[in-house]
């Protein structure tokens, strides 16, 4: 035994895909909801 | 809605290309560092590669606290002010938090099992973080349940300001107590090959978490708009702008 821990990418794999999978579904949630907003204004509101 | 009413929405609000701008430019980095601590950075002395974690772990950890922190400043601010941009910002702010508060604890269990042999363990930096995590989430909740307006915006500054006093107890949690989470991440005790991943993460975190909040306050502006209705008769709607009453 060397004292240091051996392997573990798979817990290292699970945590970045965790992340990268809520991160994005965030961040599309986030512009799905956006857009919505903005096309329940009628047009004369929308300003960039 | 009139052109006067339109304009109770604030010209920061209508812009989109700044939080876009600042995901993408978040995205771009973070796949940057990831690779950079995935396959770069050596393996660390005791828990070889499975410190890696320590990449995304520690940038949303610092970037959840900091975004509590931006909801308090945000809660006080309306509180002070009665402001109604700063309760749309405090809602993002809260939003954003709880989720990087999550992520926070998923990852944290994730690097705990192979390390510590459990995936939760009841040590002061856990507990303070989870007290903190379903606080906030309490106050998601209390806001989606009450419909007045003003209600809803004084109690959950008020639930913020309160919840907050946790954040600053997460983050000393290690130093006043005996934990078995280690010490906070600083220049002093990280060593400088993994400087540069764990700041480019950081920095990546950030910038998302900035847009995210940038745009989630867009959709709580809106929908404060539909909530408050249009002026009474005989208020000027441009003068309350100026006076940051709308």
């Amino acid at each position: 035994m060397s004292g240091v821990i051996e392997g573990g990418w798979a817990f290292v794999w699970a945590a970045y895909a965790l992340t990268a999978v809520v991160f994005a579904a965030y961040t599309i949630s986030v512009l799905v909801r956006y857009r919505r907003v903005r096309r329940e204004r009628p047009e004369g509101e929308r300003h960039e | 809605m009139s052109s006067t009413e339109s304009r109770l929405i604030p010209p920061e609000v209508r812009r989109t290309k700044t939080p876009m701008v600042l995901m993408a430019l978040g995205i771009v980095l973070l796949l940057g560092g990831s690779w950079w601590g995935l396959f770069r950075a050596p393996a660390e002395v005791f828990m070889g590669d499975v410190y890696r974690i320590f990449y995304i772990h520690v940038p949303t950890a610092w970037n959840a606290m900091l975004a509590l922190t931006f909801t308090f400043i945000a809660a006080l601010a309306y509180l002070i002010t009665g402001s109604w941009k700063w309760d749309a910002r405090m809602e993002a702010g809260i939003e954003v938090g709880v989720l990087l508060s999550f992520m926070l604890c998923m990852q944290g269990s994730i690097w705990a099992k192979p390390t510590w042999g459990v995936w939760w363990d009841w040590d002061p930096r856990l507990t303070t973080t989870a007290i903190m995590l379903f606080a906030f989430l309490g106050i998601l909740a209390l806001r989606r349940f009450v419909e007045d307006p003003v209600r809803r915006a004084t109690w959950s500054a008020v639930a913020t300001v309160i919840a907050f006093a946790d954040v600053p107890i997460v983050y000393y949690s290690v130093r006043w107590w005996n934990s078995l989470h280690q010490m906070q991440s600083t220049p002093e005790t990280v060593s400088p090959e993994f400087h540069w991943p764990l700041r480019a993460n950081a920095f990546a975190v950030l910038f998302l978490m900035t847009g995210w909040i940038m745009l989630r306050s867009r959709i709580a502006a809106a929908r404060l708009q539909e909530d408050l209705g249009p002026p009474l008769p005989g208020i000027d709607a441009e003068a309350a702008v100026a006076r940051g009453e709308a």
